[in-house]
């Protein structure tokens, strides 16, 4: 069971992934993001990574798409550049991508979660005595604020990076 | 933790603290005193440098012996003194400070060669000079980096920022093509070496560099992990097979960007290289008492030589192509970028290390590798100042035609310039040769003598090139009169100042070079 | 004698220049005067320094006014500089024909400083390779002296100039990167690493062939031959400790004599004499040399009981650059080596002497690696057309003697016959050349190459007249060549052209320039009584009398050195032939009336022709004090390439195995596993280094003959064909 969703959400993730680079309408390119971040979610439950799978869905699915939508919409895009060549291979992508998706609810619907999947949910393994579980929240910020704060740290000069980055290529005159 | 080492860090500490500054201060400047920015910025670039020559004489002090390039496993291995700091972080070495100083000078030559660019909107903005100096941190961050996480946050900060610097001359449509092309070539290589870390957390269940491997079983592992991460950095070294972005991505970025990415990013770049090669699976031969020795044995080894033959096969092409290829340009610019490609492969000489060897021949080819980088990023630095001075009503002059009779009008920068050339063929008495020198002795101590013959041949054959910069210099051939008007440099003394140090420099590490540091 | 006094005499002699053109740079380039005074005087020390060679040196066949000096740590590379009697004559050359150039060139009109600095830094380069010891130090020279070279041929030259620069320093390149490989190379297995290894290695496949054969093996083929390569290669380790032993026991006895009380800076001083490293722990080393060294001459004594003796003097063999040192451990380049492995097993000193040849072939340049050498002449300046003949091509043979003799002097006879035929070719075909030319530079740039054709054989002969007559064709001819290109800079300056069916009678208009360019053309064709009579004849004889006739030793008589000599003088005769009728052409028959009007040599024309025509008709007539500078080192040298076949490393030994036959003595006994008695060795030199002096004190006035006799040690009486069919009459005639 958590092979054939495994396999199911790989695929939709790869196959999403591929129709988003080929679209050439980008509001259509962005809408495949969201199947695609549903994939990798599922994928993450199946690593017993909750947390992360929520994280995904809220972070990437929630804002980062909206993001990209209202740039989009921003740029003023003519018409026609929005036109899509809507051919065959489109048709063969999309009909698959719907395919897993179908698959997927399908599975899901006729098996129910598997008790592995569920337990994943609501008792994360357990690595040890007065360890925190595994793909816990804990298990998490141990490492990131612990073992790993320096590189933690190291990741707010890459924000200073990026927002200097986009100053300079959003700026119109100096 | 011991946080009272962060001392180790004071020069990255300057240089961060430096962007803010230069960052803030230009929003109380006037336009037209933004030159001021970039002065500031090389300022803390020669802040950070002096900083660092003063950890590396208390390291040294320390040490008890005259300045010396080390890595940290001589270091753990003489048991003086622990170089691993905050939690296994950073490990501040020798080497590591010797690629430090690399990325500063190529910090205060990009700042320097934006001065003027009053005609180009985009540049000379204090975000720039911010971004220039962040990268130069991200660099240093890499030379130091020594756990796998550290070490991809350090290569994002240098990266997204050397990717924005490449696109910033936005009226420059090769500018924009540049940045693209790094960005998205970059972006990939950027998954290959996470999914190599991912690969490498999945067989060892650590980051750090020196982490223990656990079982045979995961060796395949392991091996795909450290094939991926390979890519990711060859990447960045531009060796071949992974070069193609480098010419046009050297050739559409702003001058001083280029400089930037071809010594600063470079030098990050091999850091990263010396570090998988030599402490990320030596450690076990120095301290075979700390960690099961037995098994590190069954499993390093055939991994490092496994590597030997790959490094001697890419090196040669890198060699060969990248001198083959320079030799058809006729953009002074695409010219060097090819040329950056040759020297990586000159470079990888410097890592064919025997399995067996010990740390005292490590040593030895760490330090061929430093040498190298330093007085390759000195002479290319001063190469590329030259060619940012070349400017006519604002276009830049950077074709072979462009250097004609350039002797004559300005003898001091066409005698700098013949310098660096000649010194990047490898000609004694500069610096070149004996950068080429060391690297062709440590790949003949190797046993790798046929790589090393090679390299030689391919060295001459880069005269070819570098000489035609000569030749039209100070030979304009006799049909010269027909030709452009001689070349006309813009003059910007804290640039000029900068290129003369550049040949000074590139003279006296060929003359002495033991300046720097003892040799082996 | 053996070292020099407080005045760094060759750092003088290679630095001077090179300070000139620091004062140079700072003088204002619109003082012209002041820019040519300043050159003058740097290029004339040089001079005044190869004047005091000339004068004061007295050759012991050891190298004298060393200088030493740590460069690079941990490299082993230092700053090492001595003349012996083979780089003597290039000093004294170096410095006349570098102080004359300079004087040439002061008609240069266009970027006056900046041709001066040049040249200036050139014959820096220069003098450096004559006197550098290091061959790290050596290869840096030589590579410094391409760039001036390239950049003056490529500004101040003729309209192909950008050509012929490019194609110098390509060729120049291309053959210095091959030295690269060597130097590398022998830097790399100086320590004997491999040897080391073989020697273990030969010893456990010994042990297992014996274990296998039981009793038998002890008259087994294979055994034997594997027991006579382990043994040469443990004598060339042997020897080379033995030689660091050696010079510490002789710095010892020296400190002892000097005194207990002796001041350490004088102790330092012997020892740098010496060529011992100053160490910290010196005085247990010098101790340890002075209890074992004597003890190692014991008759029959085993390799392996003095390898057991000399490790117990803890000896290291460190990797090193001396050339001395390397010298002096040419046995262990010999055997296997692991670089090119397609191509046998045994080639390692082979290649590195084909490699050697052919860096510095194309420095001579030797046949198919000539082209580079019209153009650069034809294209240069007078002056550096004078420095190129001059110098330049003598750095070639030179580097020959010093580097390729020195350190695989196996190869050297090996590769006699085929070195002597490419030489012979070249006499030949430069001869043909130089005929066929209307251009007069190109004519004078194809006799160069003729005439280094004659150092080749010479040097190839391997006999003391031959070299002697090597180093004398060097440098008769770096005069005579020199002047001839003067001559044609002097009328190309009035004509403006080089053609020589365009002149005509000039003989009548201008007969100081005819007189002296008669001089220069008969010296150059070897006119008895002129310079070049001498060294060619010493070349003919020693070649002649050469027994190395074997070709990949089969030896044939069409391609021994009796033919080769007879082939070789008829070059001689093709020389006559072209000089003289460019003379003809250019001086004699009606005169072209466009040149009527021209004024004969002015001043400073005269004034740089002057001293070459003394030299051309000094040693012409009295070559002796040219020969005194040379013979003891060159039968130093002569002993070390022929002494070399008695130790054939492994493998070597065939190769050559016809040409110990058809060698007039053997040396040693032919049994490969024959010891050569260390205290024989000894008492062929009393008390080398500072020994072999007496020998020219004894002969008070020497003639070559009666030198080499006096010098050449008992054991080594190589070359009987030298002293008993000496000739005295041909010398006799000459002088």
């Amino acid at each position: 069971m958590v092979d054939i969703v495994f396999i199911l959400s790989a695929l939709l993730c790869l196959a999403s992934a591929m129709t988003i680079v080929t679209r050439k309408n980008p509001v259509y390119a962005v809408i495949f993001m969201l199947p695609f971040f549903i994939g990798m979610a599922i994928l993450f439950v199946l690593l017993s990574a909750p947390f992360m799978a929520a994280m995904q869905m809220m972070v990437y699915g929630g804002a980062i798409l909206v993001v990209f939508l209202f740039v989009i919409m921003l740029i003023n895009l003519r018409p026609e550049e929005l036109q899509d060549d809507f051919n065959f291979t489109a048709y063969i992508v999309s009909a698959l991508a719907g395919g897993f998706m179908g698959g997927l609810v399908l599975s899901f619907a006729l098996k129910g979660i598997s008790p592995g999947m569920a337990s994943a949910f609501e008792h994360p393994l357990q690595a040890g005595e007065g360890q925190p579980a595994f793909g816990s929240i804990e298990s998490l910020a141990q490492p990131l604020f612990q073992v790993h704060l320096v590189p933690f740290e190291l990741v707010s000069i890459l924000i200073v990076v990026a927002l200097l980055g986009a100053v300079i290529l959003a700026k119109k005159r100096v | 933790m011991n946080w009272s080492q962060l001392n180790e860090l004071l020069p990255i500490g300057v240089v961060l603290t430096t962007s803010l500054v230069v960052v803030f201060l230009s929003l109380v400047l006037a336009p037209k005193d933004r030159y001021v920015l970039s002065l500031v910025g090389v300022a803390g670039c020669i802040l950070g440098l002096l900083a660092l020559g003063k950890n590396y004489h208390a390291l040294a002090a320390e040490y008890g012996q005259p300045p010396v390039f080390f890595n940290g496993l001589a270091r753990v291995a003489e048991g003086a003194y622990n170089p691993v700091l905050l939690g296994g972080a950073f490990v501040v070495d020798g080497f590591g400070m010797s690629i430090m100083a690399v990325a500063l000078l190529a910090g205060a030559l990009a700042l320097l060669c934006t001065t003027p660019h009053e005609d180009d909107s985009a540049l000379s903005t204090g975000e720039y000079f911010g971004l220039i100096l962040l990268a130069v941190a991200g660099m240093m961050l890499l030379a130091v980096a020594h756990d796998f996480l550290t070490l991809l946050i350090s290569l994002e900060v240098m990266s997204v920022a050397t990717y924005i610097l490449a696109g910033s001359a936005r009226r420059d449509v090769r500018s924009g093509e540049s940045a693209l092309k790094y960005l998205v070539l970059g972006a990939f290589s950027t998954a290959f070496l996470m999914f190599g870390i991912a690969f490498l957390y999945g067989a060892t269940g650590s980051l750090a560099m020196q982490a223990p491997l656990v079982a045979g079983e995961h060796l395949p592992l392991v091996k795909a992990a450290l094939a991926l991460i390979l890519v990711g950095v060859l990447f960045k070294v531009g060796a071949v097979p992974f070069h193609s972005w480098v010419p046009d991505v050297y050739e559409g970025a702003p001058t001083g960007i280029t400089a930037l990415m071809a010594v600063g990013v470079k030098a990050a770049a091999f850091a990263v290289v010396a570090r998988l090669c030599f402490e990320a699976f030596n450690m076990v031969k120095e301290l075979p008492k700390v960690i099961n020795g037995h098994r590190f044995i069954e499993i390093v080894y055939p991994l490092r030589e496994g590597w030997l033959s790959l490094f001697a096969v890419l090196a040669i092409l890198t060699m060969a192509l990248g001198n083959l290829l320079a030799m058809h340009q006729n953009n002074v610019k695409r010219m060097l970028a090819y040329s950056g490609i040759a020297h990586s492969g000159y470079l990888l000489l410097a890592f064919l290390v025997t399995p067996k060897a010990g740390g005292a021949e490590i040593t030895q080819h760490l330090q061929a590798a430093s040498f190298y980088l330093l007085a390759y990023g000195v002479m290319t630095l001063g190469a590329f100042g030259v060619l940012s001075l070349m400017r006519e009503d604002g276009r830049p002059m950077e074709k072979m035609e462009d250097f004609t009779g350039l002797a004559k009008e300005h003898p001091a920068l066409a005698l700098c310039m013949a310098v660096f050339m000649l010194s990047l063929a490898g000609m004694p008495p500069f610096a070149g040769f004996f950068a080429k020198f060391l690297v062709f002795k440590s790949a003949v101590s190797s046993g790798y003598a046929w790589a090393a013959v090679l390299g030689i041949l391919t060295s001459v054959a880069s005269l070819y090139y570098y000489l035609r910069v000569v030749v039209r210099m100070y030979m304009a051939p006799a049909g010269a009169e027909g030709e452009p008007a001689p070349a006309r440099c813009r003059y910007a003394w804290t640039l000029n100042l900068l290129i003369y140090g550049t040949g000074a420099l590139t003279l006296l590490l060929g003359l002495l070079p033991q300046w720097l540091s003892r040799l082996y | 004698m053996y070292e020099s006094g407080g005045l760094p005499l060759l750092t003088l002699f290679t630095f001077a220049p090179v300070l000139g053109t620091l004062v140079l740079l700072l003088i204002p380039s619109r003082r012209a005067d002041i820019i040519k005074t300043v050159a003058a005087a740097a290029a004339a020390v040089p001079m005044l320094v190869g004047f005091y060679v000339f004068w004061v040196y007295k050759d012991t066949g050891e190298l004298q006014y060393r200088e030493s000096l740590l460069w690079i740590d941990g490299l082993n590379v230092y700053y090492r500089l001595g003349i012996d009697g083979i780089s003597a004559p290039m000093v004294v050359l170096s410095g006349l024909v570098g102080f004359i150039a300079v004087v040439a060139s002061w008609g240069i009109e266009k970027q006056i400083k900046g041709y001066f600095a040049l040249i200036l830094l050139l014959l820096t380069g220069m003098n450096g390779v004559f006197v550098a010891l290091d061959f790290f130090l050596f290869y840096v020279f030589w590579e410094l002296m391409l760039l001036p070279m390239y950049f003056l041929i490529g500004i101040w030259g003729g309209p192909n100039r950008v050509y012929a620069a490019i194609k110098f320093f390509l060729y120049t390149m291309a053959g210095s990167v091959l030295m690269l490989v060597v130097l590398l190379a022998c830097w790399y297995w100086s320590d004997g690493r491999y040897a080391t290894n073989d020697v273990s290695a030969l010893n456990r496949r010994i042990e297992l062939r014996q274990e296998e054969l039981g009793e038998a093996a002890a008259d087994q083929a294979d055994v034997l031959a594997m027991q006579a390569e382990r043994h040469a290669l443990l004598k060339a380790l042997n020897d080379a400790r033995e030689a660091i032993l050696k010079r510490r026991f002789d710095a010892g006895e020296a400190i002892d004599k000097a005194g207990t009380m002796a001041p350490e800076s004088q102790k330092r001083r012997i020892l740098k004499a010496y060529g011992v490293e100053w160490t910290p722990d010196i005085d247990a080393q010098l101790a340890a040399a002075h209890e074992i060294y004597p003890s190692l001459g014991g008759i029959g004594m085993s390799e392996d009981e003095r390898g057991l003796l000399l490790a117990e003097a803890n000896i290291e063999l460190e990797r090193t650059f001396d050339l001395l040192e390397l010298k002096e451990r040419y046995g262990l380049f010999l055997g296997k080596f692991v670089l090119f492995r397609f191509l046998g097993p045994r080639s390692f000193a082979a290649l590195m002497f084909i490699f050697l040849f052919v860096a510095f072939a194309i420095k001579v340049p030797v046949f198919p690696f000539h082209t580079w050498l019209p153009w650069a002449h034809v294209e240069a300046p007078t002056a550096i057309s004078v420095i190129l003949a001059g110098i330049l091509l003598k750095m070639g043979v030179y580097g020959f003697l010093r580097v390729s003799y020195g350190l695989f002097p196996t190869m050297a006879v090996a590769y006699a016959v085929p070195i002597a035929m490419l030489g012979v070719f070249n006499i030949l075909y430069g001869a043909c050349c130089a005929m066929a030319q209307d251009d007069m530079k190109k004519l004078v740039a194809y006799s160069s190459v003729s005439h280094m054709g004659f150092c080749m054989l010479g040097m190839a002969a391997l006999t003391t007249w031959g070299l002697t007559g090597s180093i004398l064709q060097m440098f008769n001819h770096g005069t005579s060549t020199s002047m001839m290109f003067l001559l044609v800079g002097v009328i190309y300056d009035r004509a403006h052209h080089r053609e020589i069916n365009k002149f005509g009678g000039l003989a009548k208009v201008l007969p100081v320039y005819t007189g002296v360019m008669t001089l220069a053309l008969f010296a150059s064709m070897g006119l008895p009584g002129l310079s070049g009579f001498i060294s060619e004849i010493l070349v003919f004889l020693g070649s002649f009398r050469s027994k190395l006739g074997s070709l990949g030793g089969i030896s044939r008589p069409e391609v021994s050195f009796q033919s080769l000599t007879v082939l070789a003088a008829i070059g001689v005769v093709l020389t006559a032939a072209y000089l003289l009728w460019m003379m003809q052409r250019v001086f004699f028959g009606p005169l072209n009336e466009k040149y009527k009007d021209y004024s004969d040599m002015n001043g400073r024309e005269i004034f740089t022709l002057a001293p070459l025509c003394i030299v051309v008709i000094l040693f012409g007539v009295y070559p002796q004090p040219l020969i005194n500078l040379t013979t003891q080192s060159v039968a130093k040298l002569q002993r070390h390439v022929l002494d070399s076949r008695g130790i054939a490393g492994s493998g070597e030994k065939d190769r050559y195995a016809d040409a110990d036959e058809e060698s007039i003595e053997q040396p040693h006994a032919p049994a490969p596993l024959a010891t050569r008695a260390p205290k024989a060795k000894l008492a062929a030199q009393p008390d080398a280094p500072a020994g072999s002096p007496k020998a020219p004190e004894a002969a008070p006035a020497p003639s070559l003959i009666k030198e080499a006799q006096a010098e050449r040690p008992e054991p080594l009486t190589l070359q009987t064909g030298d002293r008993e069919g000496a000739p005295p009459g041909e010398l006799a005639a000459a002088r």
